[in-house]
């Protein structure tokens, strides 16, 4: 079955994780970061576009992201997000603390 | 990334962004199959509550940019410090002046400030000190004699304490001192306050250890029990809490220690021990005995209007009952004015004055500024031409102000503290509460505040200025217009303004220094030089006959006048310069006294022999007194010119009879044994130089009781050296000591130290208005120096085709002369109005009840004050200008036509 594909579903704090993970290779705009996430957990996690836009604001707010005004591959008029120097440290430590995280959680549910 | 596009507003960005994404999952999903109008309602669906989730985004993007555009203003104010700092490193020299100059303004107003809050704003170290009120007398016939201030007498205190309701508690003392002897120390004296019980509920303060005293040890002949100050505990019995209940010995008497005062405590100023002072009806003595001194705490709710209140209605009812009363009267001061005294006019007036120095350093750093701002036209037209708006550019300069201006508060802040350490501890009477003064939270929030108006006063104009070119450089080609119209006008405005604003200071400050040469030239009334004075007391203890006291005196000086070295000594219940007893006396030769006569009450001094020859006081008429007026020999008294004048205006007063009430010893009855007088002396000086003379009787101290108040046991020795008395104080100590070896000297000091001592406040005020004077005068000259200079270093292509087209040097010089001294003309006239108004301020500065004045012996409209400044700083003026002009005259013609 999966993960519903709602952002209710996913753990908090987990889809800014997602969203900084997938700037990591790039700026992106909304959409791509959208597409880029479902296809990568193969429409596992369908992310709700009500909540990743929110996310995106409050990331850039807190400055972690930084967004810019370009055109996009299409020549159309598209906002793209970037990682700050800040957002990579936030995410490495993220990272490092699902997996933690993660793996206590496998060995707890393998154990039994 | 892909090319740049300008951000669209936050409301217009999120309607973007979201129809961008929706265009792309439109476009995915048609590409899948999907209808367009199914793949739009698709897109759109996924987003939910559109429009709620599109005021979300839009919040958190105004929020976003609000905090961008902050980091933003930091980002470039970084950058401002460091470029600010960067151009300064460029130019040391200026860097440096600037710093200095406004570094010195900071410092002086921040020392003054702190001295002013330390004596004037900080609350007195007491609970609610602001309830806090002190009592006394003044006694105002109707014949307009007017003594202000004296002590209350007892039943004056009994009776208003038993009626009043605006004090919630009353205390009562008197000063007294006590030698400390035992315990393996030097015999010791110190000053004590003998007090009831009330004063330390008044005052709001409790021992650190031990206790009050108690109400049934405030009674006469109660236990012998003290409390010691801090100081005498931890430094003569080591701080040993152990102290409380264990005895000491105080004139000799074994007094038990009850209670020790936390550190700091010192009330009334100088007291180092307190016991109780037992005072009641059977002690209190008559209404005429005023040696009290009063503190109050008002009661809650109740304000110094109702103290007076209550206070005319004691006075009427006192007239009533009292014969002889009408005139005598209560009044109350609030204890903080009480102990600051003349300190609020004096530092109004330095902090008058230093503010003006800080203002004069502002106008020159302004001028400094301007000067700069105009050489970095190039450097500002580069900026300009890469981008920076005028607002940029103005703010950069203003930050490079803030930066100079911060510099300058270090330095002053250094300044301050060394200044204030150093003024202390060269005179730390000076001012009341002195010790108090310090750095704290005020302070620095002032030099902050004095900082950001300073950087505020010099380097907005010149900002604004250089922005203003930038703009205009921009628009046109030509850049080159040193000292532009608008820059030169207010540069000799500033000119203006600090010539006007030192005139002032240099004003205040010569008829300060004027008044304080007259206090120090004034006659004091004696041969000041080569005079060692001490003070000595002959406890009951050890000398229990007073009638024996003199005699012992006379013994004590015959031993100190063998002293080698040595050519005369003497003693007096009060020396010059040492206060002041009053005492009513009677008249022999006319009527009893009527109500609204004047008062029958002059100071008095009991003296030792040789007096008058050992203080170089000239006899001026008759006699002196000599070792034969003596005890059963007939009174004989040496009066004072004033009050010669004063009772016997065209008489001679030799041979005239006035007298001191006395009980008889067995009946009680009371009489008055007359004393004659035989010769007149000038007027004493008993505290100031500047107080009016006041009526002075000087009786032998030899001759015994003449009055209820008996035989004062406490003198001050006065010793004439006859080369110097450094080298006769040893051998004097070991006269006294041979004499009686528990007998401790105190309040040593040399009469040339007393007399400096009583004219420390002004001399403080001379002194530092004299500094902040000289401080504008070289800021002033700078600043006119700078302004001409650079005005012909401006002009030099214009002068030099003057001289081409054949004019003469000195018309040249009168050119420039001209132009300097134009605006110091119209600075001078300004000053002079403006200093005329400042003094009409000093002089109404509410005179206190004690009659001291800031100014003594001059004129506050003095016209030669207010002439010969004036006169000088245009001198200086035109000196300024002068050398900037002969440098114009040897402007080579064809070197500045190759100029440009």
């Amino acid at each position: 079955m999966g993960l519903s594909r709602t952002g209710r579903g996913l753990l908090h704090g987990t889809l800014d994780a997602l969203v900084l993970k997938t700037l990591s290779h790039g700026a992106l705009h909304g959409y791509a970061i959208a597409r880029w996430i479902e296809e990568r957990t193969g429409g596992a996690i369908q992310v709700e576009e009500g909540s990743l836009y929110p996310a995106l604001y409050r990331l850039e707010k807190k400055g972690l992201l930084r967004s810019e005004w370009g055109v996009s591959e299409l020549e159309r008029r598209a906002k793209f997000y970037s990682l700050t120097s800040r957002g990579q440290a936030t995410l490495e430590a993220q990272t490092e603390e699902w997996l933690r995280f993660s793996s206590a959680v496998t060995s707890l549910l393998g154990s039994v | 990334m892909e090319r740049r596009v300008v951000r669209p507003p936050v409301e217009r960005e999120v309607d973007d962004e979201f129809s961008f994404h929706v265009e792309m999952r439109v476009r995915e999903l048609t590409a899948r199959g999907w209808h367009e109008d199914d793949a739009r309602a698709e897109a759109i669906r996924r987003f939910g509550d559109m429009e709620r989730v599109k005021a979300d985004c839009r919040e958190l993007g105004a929020r976003r940019d609000t905090r961008m555009s902050r980091r933003l203003w930091w980002d470039e104010t970084r950058q401002d410090f460091g470029y600010a700092v960067r151009q300064l490193r460029r130019s040391p020299g200026f860097a440096a002046l600037t710093i200095v100059t406004l570094g010195i303004a900071i410092g002086a107003n921040t020392a003054v400030f702190s001295v002013v809050n330390g004596v004037l704003l900080r609350p007195l170290p007491y609970p609610e000190a602001e309830r806090l009120a002190v009592l006394w007398t003044r006694y105002l016939p109707p014949s307009g004699f007017d003594i202000p201030k004296f002590q209350l007498s007892g039943p004056e205190f009994l009776d208003y304490q038993e009626t009043s309701r605006a004090f919630e508690s009353l205390g009562v003392y008197v000063n007294g001192s006590r030698a400390l002897t035992g315990e393996g120390s030097d015999a010791e004296r110190i000053r004590v306050a003998l007090q009831s019980a009330g004063v330390l509920t008044t005052l709001g303060v409790r021992p650190m250890f031990g206790r009050a005293f108690t109400p049934q040890e405030d009674v006469p002949g109660g236990p012998a029990v003290t409390i010691l100050g801090y100081d005498v505990w931890a430094n003569r019995f080591g701080g040993d809490p152990g102290i409380i209940g264990t005895s000491i010995l105080m004139n000799g008497v074994s007094t038990e220690v009850v209670g020790v005062m936390p550190e700091g405590f010192s009330y009334p100023e100088g007291t180092r021990a307190w016991l109780p002072l037992g005072l009641d009806r059977t002690t209190a003595g008559g209404r005429g005995g005023h040696g009290y001194y009063a503190v109050g705490r008002l009661a809650p709710g109740m304000t110094m209007g109702d103290v007076r209140a209550e206070l005319d209605v004691v006075r009427q009812r006192w007239a009533q009952e009292f014969e002889h009363n009408e005139a005598h009267f209560l009044w109350a001061q609030d204890l903080h004015s009480e102990i600051v005294a003349d300190a609020p006019a004096r530092l109004l007036l330095l902090m008058s004055a230093v503010g003006l120095v800080l203002l004069v350093a502002c106008a020159n750093v302004a001028n400094l500024l301007l000067a700069r701002g105009e050489r970095r036209q190039g450097e500002v037209a580069v900026r300009t031409t890469l981008g920076a708006g005028r607002g940029r550019i103005t703010r950069q300069l203003a930050t490079e102000s803030f930066v100079l201006a911060a510099a300058a508060a270090a330095v002053g802040l250094v300044l301050a503290l060394a200044g204030t350490r150093g003024l202390i501890a060269l005179d730390p009477e000076a001012l009341p509460r002195l010790g108090e003064v310090g750095l704290d939270a005020n302070v620095l929030l002032f030099t902050t505040g004095a900082t950001l108006l300073t950087a505020l006063l010099f380097g907005v104009a010149p900002a604004y200025l250089a922005g203003r070119r930038a703009a205009a450089s921009a628009a046109s080609s030509t850049h080159r217009t040193v000292g532009g119209r608008r820059t030169g006008a207010l540069r000799r405005l500033l000119v203006t303004g600090e010539v006007a604003m030192s005139l002032v200071v240099v004003i205040l400050a010569g008829l300060v220094v004027r008044s304080f040469s007259a206090l120090t030239s004034a006659d004091p009334g004696l041969d000041t030089d080569d005079l060692l004075t001490f003070s000595l007391t002959l406890p009951p203890a050890a000398y229990p006959d007073a009638d024996l006291v003199p005699a012992a005196y006379e013994t004590l000086l015959e031993r100190v006048r063998a002293v080698p070295g040595v050519v005369g000594a003497t003693a007096a219940s009060a020396l010059p310069f040492g206060g002041l007893s009053q005492w009513d006396f009677q008249l022999d030769d006319r009527p009893p006294r009527q109500e609204g006569d004047l008062a029958w009450n002059a100071g008095i001094t009991h003296v030792a022999t040789d007096y008058f020859e050992t203080l170089g006081i000239p006899i001026v008429e008759g006699r002196g007194l000599t070792t034969r007026d003596g005890r059963g020999e007939a009174l004989v008294a040496v009066v004072s010119r004033s009050m010669a004048a004063r009772f016997w205006p065209d008489q001679n007063v030799i041979g005239k009879r006035f007298g001191y009430q006395m009980a008889d010893d067995e009946t009680g009855e009371s009489y008055v044994p007359w004393i004659t007088i035989v010769g007149v002396v000038p007027d004493p000086v008993t505290s100031s130089v500047a107080r009016e003379p006041y009526p002075h009787v000087y009786v032998p101290e030899a001759q015994g009781g003449i009055s209820t108040y008996g035989v004062p046991r406490s003198l001050s020795v006065a010793v004439r050296a006859g080369t110097s008395v450094a080298s006769v104080t040893p051998a004097v100590r070991r006269a006294v000591a041979e004499f009686d070896r528990d007998l401790p000297l105190y309040q040593v000091t040399t009469m040339e130290a007393v007399v400096s001592r009583s004219l420390s406040g002004p001399r403080i005020t001379a002194n530092l208005l004299g500094a902040f004077a000289t401080v504008t005068l070289v800021l002033a000259v700078v600043g006119i120096y700078g302004v001409i200079s650079y005005s012909v270093a401006g002009r030099t292509r214009e002068i030099g085709v003057r001289v081409a087209l054949g004019a003469e040097r000195h018309a040249i010089t009168r050119m420039i002369l001209g132009e300097g001294a134009r605006p110091v003309a119209l600075g001078i006239a300004v000053g002079l109005a403006c200093a005329f108004a400042a003094t009409r301020l000093i002089e109404a500065v509410p005179s206190r009840p004690d009659g001291s004045s800031i100014l003594y012996g001059v004129q506050p409209a003095d016209p030669l004050t207010f002439s010969l400044l004036p006169l000088g700083l245009l001198a200086l003026g035109i000196v300024a200008s002068w050398i900037p002009a002969l440098r114009a005259t040897r402007i080579a013609p064809t070197e500045a036509l190759r100029e440009e």
